[in-house]
């Protein structure tokens, strides 16, 4: 399993218990999305995850400053020491 | 242009700041911006540049004032309901500051509008609410080189980020293939005004920035604020390489996009709510208008000098702006609403449909 850092944005803080920076495991996206539901709480996977599985269209996810749509999305391959940066989208004004 | 003394005398709280100077002053005298949507950003954003003293400032927005704008969209009162908000801001900024000459349009962004928008700025401010809007400037401010300012803000929170073509990543780097079905609306989700003040004043302080010659703080960085906590921060975006817009194979040439003639938007007031925006600045006279729809018994609820508000039936009512855009709320279907868009623009005014759209009496047929 890769070890990677994930980095919370604060308005998407509330999800993850107020913590910003987060090491977990995982070998995909995926994987660590499923990693960190598992510490914080389904709560954090409905954030980011729709009800058909796919990333919602609203947070963009970043491995390494590139974005997981241009790459292979929620199966982004991942390695160790790599930065996982979640970003929501925000509409409206 | 050199400042007068007035001049002076009117800025001398901000001349006197490191931040902004006499010859900063003097720049943004000289400056043209234009903010795209006077409504929740847009209103907070265009008051403070005109107080500002920026030299022209171009509004640009294909909305009518409601009451459920009232609470946030600080440039309007209870007497505008019913007006273009183009010219509502328009007068309201007037009388802020006569010396600033404004600029209202009251198109409808897209593909087809957004050169006639923005061209000759030298800075465009988001103050939209939708994402196709957005990325059509997005894609013309990279084309054409001008500095984006992009805002938005929903419930609680908001985020910036100043886009300078060439340089830093643009809307569709960080936030790429969005589409407005799919995003939360303020219209059902709410906004608070107290984020649409911070993203503003962030948002015009990068143009001020921008404008005067220094480097906006928001270059490569994404502003993003919570007023629920008070959370803030800045968060380091990156060009992509794949980016269809800026990367190194974006085709930048004048893509004219298939986008809906109509859009049937959230309901207002508990009132479907469809918008009808042609793909040519109709340029609609006005009076013409008023005078054909009063010879028909139509009862008009608002006239302005960019915009007309009637009572098509008892449970219809249709606003037209000058650039032909229609709202016309209480339609059941976007047949019916087609149907009254065509009756008053196509056969009362005898506008050319082709200008409407290349298929317009084909959609009037299948919808």
């Amino acid at each position: 399993m890769a070890e990677v850092k994930v980095l919370i944005p604060a308005v998407m803080s509330s999800s993850t218990n107020g913590e910003r920076e987060v090491d977990v495991n995982g070998n995909t996206v995926i994987e660590v999305i499923d990693e960190l539901s598992k510490k914080y709480g389904e709560d954090f996977k409905n954030k980011v995850i729709d009800n058909s599985g796919n990333l919602k269209p609203i947070i963009n996810v970043y491995v390494n400053d590139e974005n997981i749509k241009f790459l292979e999305d929620l199966h982004t391959k991942l390695k160790d020491k790599d930065e996982i940066l979640f970003l929501p989208a925000v509409s409206g004004g | 242009m050199e400042l007068s003394d007035a001049e002076i005398e009117r800025y001398s709280r901000q001349i006197v700041m490191d931040e902004i100077g006499f010859e900063g002053q003097q720049k943004l005298k000289n400056a043209r911006v234009t903010v795209i949507g006077v409504g929740g950003l847009g209103s907070p954003i265009t008051q403070q540049l005109v107080a500002m003293g920026i030299g022209t400032v171009r509004i640009v927005d294909r909305d009518v004032v409601e009451i459920s704008n009232l609470h946030r969209q600080v440039l309007y009162g209870d007497e505008d309901v019913g007006l273009s908000k183009a010219e509502a801001a328009h007068d309201r900024l007037k009388r802020i500051n006569p010396k600033v000459m404004i600029e209202p349009l009251t198109l409808s962004i897209n593909d087809d509008t957004v050169d006639e928008a923005i061209n000759n700025s030298d800075v465009v401010i988001d103050g939209l609410d939708s994402v196709s809007a957005r990325y059509s400037i997005n894609r013309a401010c990279v084309r054409l080189k001008i500095p984006y300012i992009f805002g938005s803000a929903i419930v609680t929170t908001g985020s910036s980020t100043s886009i300078i073509p060439g340089k830093t990543p643009c809307l569709e780097c960080f936030q790429p293939a969005l589409k407005d079905d799919e995003m939360p609306k303020c219209g059902t989700e709410g906004v608070h005004p107290a984020i649409l003040t911070t993203v503003s004043s962030v948002q015009v302080s990068e143009a001020i920035r921008i404008i005067i010659g220094k480097e906006p703080n928001l270059a490569n960085k994404l502003f993003l604020a919570d007023v629920a906590n008070l959370d803030y921060d800045k968060v380091k975006i990156i060009k992509q390489l794949k980016c269809n817009v800026c990367g190194p194979d974006a085709d930048l040439t004048i893509k004219k996009s298939k986008r809906k003639l109509i859009e049937d938007i959230c309901g207002r007031e508990g009132k479907s709510v469809h918008i009808i925006s042609p793909k040519e600045n109709l340029e609609i006279n006005l009076d013409k208008l008023n005078n054909i729809l009063e010879n028909d018994n139509l009862e008009i609820i608002r006239k302005g000098e960019l915009g007309t508000t009637l009572n098509y039936n008892e449970k219809i009512t249709v606003s037209i702006v000058t650039s032909g855009v229609s709202i016309i709320v209480g339609a059941l279907e976007e047949k019916r609403a087609l149907e009254i868009f065509s009756e008053i623009i196509i056969n009362k005014l005898k506008i050319n449909p082709e200008k409407v759209h290349n298929e317009f009496q084909k959609l009037l047929k299948v919808n």
